[in-house]
């Protein structure tokens, strides 16, 4: 039986967190700062969410690279993040309605939504976040390590897919089908991010998309699927067409 | 007339889409018939009569309970059971069906199966039990694939290339249509784009709201010093939303059974996608240099953000249909107009209505321009690249 709302596990850390010392114009970062503590019990959510899946429904992605999605989580589970902030930011209610439609119920909505898409905007997140020079060392750190994790996991999502759902325009059929929904729910996080994230961190929703429908297109069109039909796709899903 | 027109009960499919609400509320305008829109869940009569109410008050037109009581709200069955509906479509008194529901999915093979050809194949079915006196369908005018030919008023016994999925099971439906022995009306609109007066539109971000909406999502942040745009040089044709009511309502009335229109603009004035993109960017303001492309293949990846990137890729298809120079009959829309029918054509200077009016209902972008303006945006340098393709070949 799958756990319910295994990626809301609160935080380490409880209460509100401290104001931020600095001016608008150039932050000052600290390394326990709250908005960056924010972006990890945030993508702590989608990763808690991933890991049960694949414990769940697609073993083979929890043990990718000898379990480094297991040891994320744990990581991201030791963070000292503040889930009453998180739920009280403008970010709550978009991810809440994404992680509803992601809550793959079979082993081919997990491959598709968790395994690809969600695992390459993960990627895309943590690869702006490793190089943004306005974030903690330790936040750069965190996101390389997370990045790193995630790779393990496409690249057995990848072969998985393959030998489980298929390739070419059979692969596209199904694809398109389990995924618009979920990328369908994706835009309503941009206002959010780049409210919270944007002048903080330089992470901003548009430079996260471009990262992420680039990536995801490439696995896309590695697996088979013709790329003039995956970006009609993610153009129509992201656009609410 | 060679059609029905509000004699008898009139059944519009797609009324919960935006031009079958166009048609239901042209319907409930022009007659006092009853008007039965089929729709799916989750759609409910509210959601299906709140768009159509909105297009009547814009146009001035009563929305009183008795001309909304006139609208009939039913269950669609599946395709293989729409026949079922003849008994009830008959106690309502419908002669006509207005067929114009559709998928516009660009390569979804089970959605476009099940929205273009089986919908179309269950309506026809539904319209052979009723005896029906005319079946109207709503095609697309680039259903005749790509082709530098003039594209005859005329089922396509010959096709280009399609640039989509959907385009292909656009003319396989109008085949289907064509061969069903229902008496029936081809409507083949261009690109549909917001009423020609106020600039309101109420369709999804298609066509060039497509490329609107995903500046507005993706671009929002700011320009980058050079941006990469892909746009060709030829007329794009854009029919206003009241034009392809008025024509569209027209060619159900007015057209002989078996005919097909074109319901385009003329030519004249339409704009390029490059005159669409100095409109936007001389209006609002923009990058320091801009620089055009013909086809996607020929911008350098290397210079290009990974933002822009997608919003090249996103608008990639629009752009290629828009490159070419699409040449579309006109004799029997002419007809119409001959015979009365007044129709704005689209040109840079209506286009620029409907851009106005998506500035003014997007926060976003009028935030995006303010700050943009304050920090001193100009009218960009423009630069026009060669078509690469011709030099390979």
């Amino acid at each position: 039986m799958v756990p319910e709302g295994p990626e809301t596990r609160p935080g380490a850390r409880g209460g509100a967190h401290a104001p931020v010392p600095g001016d608008a114009d150039e932050p000052l970062l600290a390394p326990a700062d709250a908005d960056e503590l924010l972006l990890w019990a945030l993508m702590a959510r989608f990763e808690r969410l991933a890991l049960d899946r694949y414990v769940a429904l697609a073993p083979a992605l929890a043990d990718a690279g000898d379990g480094a999605k297991r040891a994320w989580v744990a990581r991201l589970d030791a963070l000292p993040t503040d889930a009453a902030a998180l739920a009280a930011s403008p970010l709550a209610p978009p991810t809440d309605a994404l992680l509803a439609r992601a809550r793959s119920a079979d082993e081919t909505a997990v491959l598709l939504v968790q395994g690809l898409v969600l695992e390459h905007l993960g990627q895309a997140i943590y690869r702006i976040a490793e190089g943004t020079e306005r974030a903690s060392d330790a936040s750069r750190s965190l996101a390389r390590d997370g990045l790193a994790a995630s790779r393990a996991v496409t690249a057995a999502a990848a072969r998985r897919t393959a030998d489980a759902v298929g390739s070419g325009e059979d692969l596209y059929r199904t694809f398109t089908d389990h995924t618009h929904g979920v990328l369908g729910a994706l835009d309503a996080l941009a206002d959010p991010v780049d409210a919270v994230f944007g002048a903080r961190f330089g992470l901003r929703f548009a430079d996260v998309m471009g990262e992420f429908v680039a990536d995801l297109v490439a696995a896309g069109t590695a697996l088979g699927m013709q790329r003039r039909k995956i970006v009609a796709h993610l153009a129509g899903a992201c656009m609410g067409l | 007339m060679s059609g029905g027109a509000g004699d008898g009960a009139i059944l519009i499919t797609g009324g919960s889409g935006f031009l079958g609400a166009l048609a239901a509320a042209k319907a409930l305008a022009e007659t006092e018939a009853t008007v039965v829109l089929p729709v799916r869940e989750p759609h409910t009569r509210e959601s299906v009569l709140g768009p159509i109410a909105t297009e009547l008050a814009a146009e001035g037109r009563p929305v009183t309970d008795a001309v909304l009581a006139r609208a009939v709200v039913v269950p669609l069955p599946p395709p293989e059971r729409i026949a079922e509906l003849a008994p009830e479509m008959k106690r309502l008194g419908v002669r006509d069906v207005l067929h114009c529901a559709g998928c516009l999915s660009y390569f979804n093979l089970g959605k476009l199966q099940e929205g273009n050809l089986d919908l179309t194949a269950g309506l026809l079915a539904l319209g052979r039990a009723i005896d029906a006196r005319r079946f109207v369908f709503l095609s697309t005018a680039y259903s005749a694939g790509f082709t530098d030919q003039l594209i005859p008023e005329a089922l396509h016994e010959a096709y280009g290339d399609d640039p989509t999925d959907y385009t292909r099971t656009k003319r396989e439906a109008e085949w289907l249509v064509a061969r069903s022995g229902v008496p029936y009306v081809i409507v083949r609109p261009s690109i549909v784009i917001g009423d020609s007066r106020d600039g309101r539109y109420g369709g999804k971000p298609y066509g060039i709201y497509q490329l609107w909406t995903a500046g507005e999502r993706y671009l929002g942040n700011g320009y980058p010093p050079v941006l990469h745009v892909v746009a060709g040089d030829q007329p794009v044709n854009f029919v206003h939303q009241d034009a392809f009511k008025d024509g569209f309502w027209a060619a159900y009335a007015k057209l002989e059974d078996g005919a097909v229109v074109h319901l385009v603009s003329r030519d004249d004035a339409l704009p390029t996608m490059r005159d669409l993109w100095e409109l936007w960017l001389a209006t609002h303001g923009g990058p320091s240099e801009v620089h055009f492309f013909k086809r996607l293949d020929d911008v350098p990846d290397a210079d290009v953000a990974a933002q822009v990137r997608m919003w090249l890729d996103f608008t990639a298809i629009n752009n290629e249909i828009a490159s070419v120079r699409w040449k579309f009959a006109r004799a029997r829309l002419d007809a119409l107009r001959a015979g009365g029918l007044a129709l704005t054509d689209a040109s840079l200077a209506t286009v620029r209505i409907a851009q106005e009016r998506f500035v003014a209902d997007s926060p976003k972008l009028q935030a995006f321009i303010a700050r943009y303006r304050e920090q001193g945006a100009t009218t960009p340098r423009f630069v026009v690249h060669p078509d690469r393709s011709l030099e390979r070949g």
